[in-house]
């Protein structure tokens, strides 16, 4: 084997790992805002549609059983619904869509969860990485991982506010 | 048309727009404008000449005028305005075999756009609406700039201390936007719909200071992205492909966005758009792309085999696709 291949290949191997966790912990942190918003579960949570729209089909392995986010995305995907600005655009499930490249849809993930985690980081009272910070990383896995860690922030600092409840 | 008609053709609309400006003009608001539509007032053109000669745009001050009277001397003026920037020069995407992209517009401003994010822009400083105008009235699409983050925005844009270049303060790492749909309001400001669609490096900068800085950048696809067109050693330079690549899937995306889709409806009016961009359920993404990326789908997917099998815990089924022997 090339050593180029090898190292390409370890690439993929580490972000379809990174990118498992991240959407773990994002629907984790979801259901804790959940519980803390809404404990009664009366209205659901806005998730935007573009991005369980990069949920994988076929992940590595099975998604977790109280795993939300897949299920949602098949409701979407079944009801065809309509989303975006001012529900005017066709929900797309990127896996559908022959040739679009796992690497772009693992990049483009991966600078759409500051949409999620800027609205909530005042909660964690942790600025951690900027915008800037997060457009000048220069790999993919970098910022899936930065994300990660932001998202086990707000996911902690969740559990510690409804533990005091 | 050669090349000989075609400038004496823009130079005469040009002396037609500039003198019609100069009758609508002459006497109002002129900061209103654009700091492109200032001119040099004609000597022999005094303003009570002037307003004896056209009464309908200058007879009265502008709390006087009506609502029509208004209206119809900002369709002259929107008309005008078009004239005098139908021949600007054109962004390009990179050409074929490059990842540069030559003197892109840059706007300045003090937050960081993300690749995949879209926006509503109020455009009111008049060194930019001049700049998107250039843009919006070039004879290209899509339209292009580049946005990059500037603490203190235009405070800071003759401020050495951000000029564009390694070892100042300033950003060099930017995203380049492109504009989904604009309007330009009875007051000159301009309403645009942007969409990021790629991150890009400051290489040079051409002009650093006011009105606005202009620059080449170097597209910028992620590491991963980059390596997947990697076919061996002989293979050609991988960054260009990635970019080549990034062009093509940007219609699929990046969905279009009106200005009407975003007009928010019943008592509240206004704009509002989702902070993130749609992909475009009817856009097909090109054979050529399909057939290039079939490698780095199978990497991926050989990569989740190895993973799988690392990580799973044999209780759980695997999918046949995903089994491996090892």
């Amino acid at each position: 084997m090339l050593e180029t291949q090898f190292i390409s290949q370890n690439h993929s191997l580490l972000l379809v790992v990174e990118c498992f966790q991240v959407w773990i912990k994002l629907d984790e942190m979801i259901n804790l805002l959940q519980q803390l918003v809404d404990p009664n579960n009366e209205n659901a949570l806005p998730i935007p549609t573009q991005i369980v729209g990069l949920l994988p089909l076929k992940p590595y392995k099975p998604w977790p059983e109280n795993f939300a986010l897949a299920k949602y995305a098949t409701k979407l995907e079944i009801e065809k619904i309509l989303v975006g600005t001012f529900s005017k655009s066709p929900f797309v499930r990127v896996d559908n869509m022959e040739g679009y490249s796992p690497y772009r849809r693992a990049q483009r993930l991966s600078f759409m969860i500051p949409v999620l985690t800027d609205s909530v980081i005042a909660l964690a009272n942790e600025e951690g990485n900027t915008r800037q910070d997060l457009l000048e990383m220069e790999s993919t896995e970098e910022r899936l991982d930065a994300a990660l860690q932001k998202l086990e922030l707000i996911c902690n600092v969740i559990l510690e506010l409804l533990q005091n409840k | 048309m050669d090349l000989g008609q075609r400038n004496s053709r823009n130079i005469f609309v040009q002396v037609q727009a500039k003198m019609l400006l100069t009758k609508i003009l002459f006497g109002l608001h002129v900061s209103l404008l654009p700091s492109a539509f200032a001119f040099t007032p004609i000597n022999n053109c005094a303003p009570e000449r002037l307003k004896s000669r056209y009464s309908l745009s200058l007879s009265a001050s502008p709390k006087d005028e009506s609502a029509e009277d208004r209206e119809a001397r900002m369709d002259m003026v929107r008309q005008l305005q078009k004239s005098f920037y139908q021949n600007e020069d054109v962004i390009l995407p990179p050409e074929r075999g490059s990842t540069i992209i030559k003197d892109l517009p840059l706007w300045r401003v003090q937050w960081t756009e993300l690749p995949g994010f879209q926006n509503v822009l109020n455009v009111h400083v008049a060194h930019y609406t001049n700049m998107f105008q250039k843009v919006i009235f070039s004879d290209t699409n899509p339209k292009y700039f580049g946005h990059i983050y500037l603490p203190g925005g235009s405070d800071n844009l003759d401020n050495p201390e951000y000029k564009l270049e390694e070892g100042t303060k300033a950003s060099m790492v930017g995203v380049l936007m492109q504009i989904a749909d604009y309007k330009q309001l009875n007051d000159g400001r301009l309403l645009l719909i942007v969409q990021a669609v790629e991150k890009f490096r400051i290489v040079e900068a051409q002009r650093h200071h006011s009105p606005y800085a202009i620059a080449t950048v170097e597209i910028l696809p992620d590491e991963e992205f980059i390596e997947s067109f990697d076919d061996g050693p002989a293979d050609g330079d991988n960054h260009i492909k990635a970019v080549e690549s990034a062009f093509q899937l940007h219609p699929y995306e990046v969905r279009p966005i009106t200005i009407a889709d975003c007009a928010m409806e019943g008592e509240t009016q206004g704009i509002s758009v989702s902070p993130l961009s749609n992909f475009d359920a009817e856009c097909k993404i090109p054979e050529k792309i399909i057939e290039g990326n079939i490698d780095a789908h199978d990497i991926v997917f050989e990569t989740e085999q190895k993973v799988g099998c690392l990580y799973l815990p044999k209780r759980i089924h695997i999918p046949h696709r995903f089994q491996c022997n090892a």
